[in-house]
């Protein structure tokens, strides 16, 4: 190989590494630029958010995602509920009506703050239906303001919506459009991650 | 000597002389890092800690020598293949570590900054093995004066080349990975 392509050769791989550390640092300054915009609303360290809805966008962290993300459904609707909560019956039982959630293509886990007896009973129909007893603690660290609340998860494990549901909420809509939001998400590759495989 | 071989050479050589003068001053951080992955036996924990630093600066001065084109061709294929197998034996190991602690944060251990274990590692330690591969098969030994490019020219464009690959590749995990803060709710408090 001559001097000149030998030169050459070195160079592509050289600009090559450089460009992919470019990239990644690029993303880490573009990230810290939308926490520092967020200001007291972003989840960093010590801080915290005020609710589940300014977390939307972040990936729970590995050990809460096994407990809670049902990896063979497309994605997981965390239902977190309190034993005795009359609203909290009748979202679940709205949610268990739901075609998605029947059929299973949406898990349902319930996170309960006590037992998980009435909320498998008020949520008895759903496709896919798994339960966290005494779950404060999960409920504290995805900063749940009330109960009942509802949160989507992705099949990564990222939250993609949150709900405090009322009365009068159209859950199977906000489903829907939550769910065309995560079809969208799943089009174009996230922002957030990070891996090479 | 290729242009080629000695920036790959010396790429090689300066990211081994540091992590290997990093393993050799903290060989506690080493074995700290071998105990979270959890890979292999415990009892090799200690020994593997001590002996990683003076194997890695071993290596580096010996293929700053290659570089250099002062080692005939018995060692250089010795030394190219020793840097080549710990280099792709590190990203084997590193691979496996990965899919063993899905879903937690563990040291690298790499002797190159405090980065934790990500596809990245797995990279960086292939594409030095990579490069190390190139001291086998490209031509080595004593530089020689080609037409348009006298030795210096040559030398100066491999230790540049050299230098660039070295801090490109060792930076690249960290660059890539994005803190699990930036990514993760850990650590949201209500």
């Amino acid at each position: 190989m001559s001097f000149t392509a030998s030169a050459l050769v070195l160079a592509f791989v050289a600009i090559a590494l450089l460009a992919l550390g470019l990239a990644g640092l690029l993303r880490q300054v573009s990230l810290l630029t939308q926490q520092l915009e967020g200001g007291a609303a972003a989840p960093h360290q010590g801080a915290g958010a005020r609710t589940t809805r300014e977390l939307v966008g972040f990936r729970v962290p590995g050990d809460l995602a096994a407990e809670l993300v049902d990896p063979t459904a497309r994605h997981t609707l965390l239902a977190f509920v309190s034993p005795g909560c009359s609203s909290c019956s009748l979202t679940l039982r709205a949610l268990a009506a739901d075609p998605q959630v029947a059929d299973g293509s949406a898990a349902l886990t319930l996170v309960s703050a006590g037992s998980c007896a009435p909320g498998l009973q008020d949520a008895d129909g759903a496709g896919r239906l798994r339960c966290l007893p005494q779950g404060r603690t999960v409920m504290d660290r995805l900063a749940v303001p009330a109960t009942p609340y509802l949160a989507l998860l992705d099949a990564s494990g990222t939250l993609r919506a949150a709900l405090l549901p009322e009365e009068d909420t159209d859950l199977g809509g906000w489903l829907r459009q939550a769910d065309t939001t995560l079809h969208q998400a799943g089009a174009r590759p996230s922002t957030r991650e990070d891996s090479p495989s | 000597m290729s242009v080629l071989a000695a920036a790959s050479t010396w790429a090689v050589a300066l990211v081994l002389l540091v992590s290997g003068l990093s393993h050799a001053r903290a060989p506690r951080s080493t074995r700290a890092a071998l105990q979270a992955h959890g890979t292999l036996p415990s009892s090799a924990h200690r020994w593997l800690a001590l002996v990683l630093g003076p194997v890695e600066l071993v290596l580096a001065v010996g293929l700053l020598a290659v570089g250099l084109g002062v080692l005939g061709r018995p060692v250089v294929p010795v030394l190219g293949l020793g840097a080549a197998v710990l280099c792709l034996g590190f990203a084997a190991y590193l691979h496996v570590v990965r899919r063993r602690t899905v879903g937690q944060e563990v040291p690298c251990g790499c002797g190159l900054g405090t980065t934790p274990v990500t596809g990245w590692s797995v990279v960086r330690a292939g594409v030095l093995g990579v490069l190390a591969l190139a001291a086998v098969v490209l031509p080595t030994g004593p530089w020689a004066a080609i037409p348009g490019a006298p030795v210096w020219a040559q030398v100066v464009v491999a230790a540049a080349g050299g230098l660039t690959l070295a801090v490109a590749t060792a930076a690249l995990p960290a660059a890539r990975a994005v803190p699990a803060g930036l990514t993760t709710l850990t650590g949201a408090v209500r």
